[in-house]
């Protein structure tokens, strides 16, 4: 009896003891976030999980530091907020108006899957304006990382792509992939970032920020995470950021919405994207609410 | 918990097989038994009972069968017909009655096994071994379909003959379960790998609506659903086989390379050859197959497609894709066959563009959507609205190397260089990674494919 007659099985055998012992040893350091319990799932599984983010056992581990300067800085953030606020009323806000296409020839959409859905089935906008979207985009990475893909295959952040484009409106929808991840002030924190970069680089762009658009009522009543009471919570938690100058919120739920506020089941064939054939309400709602000054 | 499950496959799987192969031979119907009640109860113990009391039901009539009375073999399947006609029916009448946890195939073992003993195919009857036969986890929720003699033949529940050495039966044992594992390790690259991503391509299709879709992106998204449910079903019959060949049955052939058949009937020949060769044995040929003439030959052909049908999902588009089939083999069996060239390029062709057609049929439940989608296909009629023209470059890179590892498993020359090379050791390795590949995979979404589908 050859022992090639069970190789495989040794092999298996033996990695899968190795990488559970290499995960137990992390576990309670490098490996923690990526632990639910172990009466759940196998215990190497963390280590699979942290390596797909490129957490490997021989990388170094780096202890999270305390977050009290953060939370301090959060007082001073909505301290400044409420200044903001009450300042408000001395500048005129500005009103929305309906345009024409052109209004697009110098905008910029930024977002997720549904930016992106957006740029493929809107041709008036596509052709038109320039859009900086992913799949699976948050409002993290626009924030933090290199994602936009230039002509020669580099990849960039969004404030260095956009000052290598001309633009006078920004227009963002992000937010669905961030729900279950991180909290409503985290989120919120980042936008705020995203948002003073955005007027840093040309402080007389307009920002739109369009609601995180609602999944349907059969996705939103099966889902513990992607559902419209989340979505509500995070749209909410954005809103202290328009300023009616150069900050405004666009709330396309308004016209995609049924009666019960969910995403109109006929619009959407998997619950959380809008169809091919049904961008068109959106695009229509963006021609009648823009700020002309 | 499903054979894809990393607790099954880390935890259930090997504490099992040890305790399996620590009892004496005897009682190792019992484990199985036992470890396969666990395994329904933890996927659906509500409806554990409707298993356990038609077992019971089976066994008292099996006796009576045996004992050449018809009445009972004819009880029996009548019963054992209308608990699966009963639940479909009630299932698609009322949504809150679930359907028991893979109903179809266990209750066709039933009817197998009452046949099998009123035609004398089974002589003796044993109880542990029928429950077995009925209810091992491998196979209770999705098939193969296997016959009882697959349960007998299991090597090790007979005890060790006296000139076998301890060692050699510990070798053949530690063989067995390496056979096994490969298969389980291919069959879940298969299904994690290639079946799981294309089922995300397939629900970008449907995301941006079938009138939005391109042609070309129509012809590729029939294709990809078909790769699709090839890859899950082909896959989950391999793991099925493999923990089977672990536990020391024989090997059984579920997908035996159906894209290479020669028309459609063969199709259907290779392609889950065990359900197919029930219908054969236990309806078509009753029926009469092919020996009363002409006409009663498409009445039985009829007959067994609209069961198929049926069997498969109690909507219209199932009848319309067993009706579509049923229309094929016709026109093969009684246009095309008597010219041999014919047949072998129009069968070919049936084979590798009107099967991936009637796939979308399967997979479409509303027949509206049928309608919509077959028309990007052939699109005599204009009805795209919105369609982006260059949709296949802006969807299929991301999917493209699932497609090609799609085509490349579906040519038969792999399947043969496997059984040749199979003791191989690279070719153990690359089972080996293949095997990390598609745990890493799991691992990282949770067992839900939908997982990898951010927004």
């Amino acid at each position: 009896m050859k022992i090639k007659t069970f190789l495989l099985l040794i092999l298996v055998v033996v990695s899968g003891i190795t990488l559970s012992i290499c995960s137990v040893i992390n576990l309670s350091t490098k490996y923690q976030e990526y632990t639910t319990s172990v009466a759940q799932e196998p215990v190497m599984v963390p280590l699979l999980k942290a390596a797909a983010d490129g957490v490997y056992p021989w990388s170094e581990y780096v202890a999270p530091e305390e977050t009290k300067a953060e939370s301090s800085d959060d007082v001073a953030d909505e301290q400044s907020v409420s200044e903001n606020a009450d300042e408000t009323p001395a500048v005129k806000a500005k009103t929305f108006t309906h345009v024409e296409d052109d209004y697009f020839d110098d905008a910029v959409f930024i977002g997720d899957s549904r930016v992106l859905g957006l740029s493929m089935y809107c041709s008036a906008l596509d052709s038109r304006s320039t859009f900086f979207a992913k799949k699976s985009l948050s409002i993290y990475d626009i924030r933090d990382k290199e994602w936009v893909e230039t002509e020669d295959g580099r990849e960039i952040t969004v404030f260095d792509a956009l000052q290598e484009v001309t633009f006078s409106k920004v227009y963002m929808m992000v937010g669905i992939n961030e729900l279950g991840r991180g909290t409503n002030e985290s989120y919120a924190e980042a936008y705020k970032t995203v948002i003073d970069r955005i007027l840093e680089i040309n402080p007389n762009t307009i920002i739109y920020i369009n609601s995180i658009m609602h999944v349907t009522k059969e996705k939103s009543d099966n889902d513990p995470i992607f559902n419209n009471g989340a979505i509500n919570v995070r749209n909410a938690a954005i809103l202290k950021y328009v300023d009616y100058q150069h900050v405004f919120f666009l709330n396309v739920n308004d016209i995609l919405d049924d009666e019960e506020g969910n995403l109109k089941a006929e619009l959407s064939g998997d619950g959380v994207h809008l169809k091919g054939s049904c961008y068109e309400p959106w695009h229509q709602y963006l021609l009648y609410n823009a700020i002309v000054d | 918990m499903t054979l894809s499950d990393l607790n099954f496959i880390f935890r259930g799987m090997p504490l099992f097989l040890i305790i399996y192969y620590i009892v004496p031979a005897k009682v190792k119907p019992w484990a199985l038994l036992l470890a396969s009640m666990i395994f329904y109860a933890l996927n659906d113990y509500l409806l554990l009972g409707v298993l356990v009391v038609f077992t019971f039901l089976n066994y008292f009539l099996a006796k009576l069968n045996l004992k050449e009375k018809k009445s009972a073999f004819i009880i029996a399947v009548i019963l054992n017909a209308i608990l699966l006609i009963g639940f479909k029916v009630g299932g698609r009448l009322d949504k809150h009655i679930l359907l028991p946890l893979g109903l179809s195939f266990y209750v066709f073992k039933m009817i197998s096994y009452q046949v099998d003993i009123y035609k004398k195919k089974i002589q003796e009857i044993s109880f542990v071994n029928m429950a077995v036969y009925f209810s091992m986890f491998p196979q209770i929720i999705s098939g193969p379909i296997s016959r009882y003699d697959f349960v007998t033949a299991n090597k090790f529940w007979t005890p060790p003959q006296n000139q076998i050495g301890k060692k050699e039966r510990l070798f053949s044992i530690l063989s067995e379960i390496d056979n096994g594992l490969k298969l389980f390790a291919i069959g879940l690259f298969m299904k994690v790998i290639i079946a799981d991503h294309l089922a995300v391509l397939w629900a970008d299709i449907k995301t941006i609506g079938y009138e939005s879709i391109s042609t070309p992106m129509a012809w590729i998204g029939a294709y990809t659903y078909s790769m699709n449910l090839y890859f899950d079903f082909w896959g989950y019959s391999l793991m099925a086989a493999g923990v089977g060949i672990m536990l020391g049955f024989p090997f059984i052939d579920n997908f035996i390379q159906p894209y290479s058949a020669v028309s459609v009937s063969d199709f259907y020949r290779r392609w889950h050859a065990t359900l197919g060769s029930w219908f054969k044995d236990y309806i078509y040929i009753p029926l009469g197959g092919s020996k009363k003439g002409n006409a009663r030959t498409i009445l039985n052909l009829f007959v067994v497609w609209v069961v198929t049908g049926l069997w498969h999902g109690m909507t219209l588009n199932f009848i319309i894709w067993a009706m579509a089939i049923f229309e094929i083999i016709v026109f093969e069996k009684f246009l095309i066959s008597k010219k041999q060239m014919a047949l072998k390029i129009i069968g070919r062709i049936n084979v590798l563009v009107l099967i991936p057609c009637t796939w979308v049929v399967f997979a479409i439940h509303s027949t509206r959507k049928i309608g919509t989608y077959f028309l990007r296909l052939f699109p005599f009629v204009d009805n795209g609205i919105a369609v982006n023209r260059n949709d296949v470059q802006l969807f299929i890179p991301q999917y493209l190397p699932y497609l090609i590892l799609g085509v490349f498993f579906a040519l038969p020359m792999v399947q043969s260089f496997y059984k040749k090379y199979k003791d191989n050791i690279f070719v153990t390795l690359i089972i080996f990674v293949m095997f990390w590949i598609s745990v890493f995979s799991l691992a990282n979404s949770s067992g839900n494919p939908f997982m990898y589908l951010r927004f």
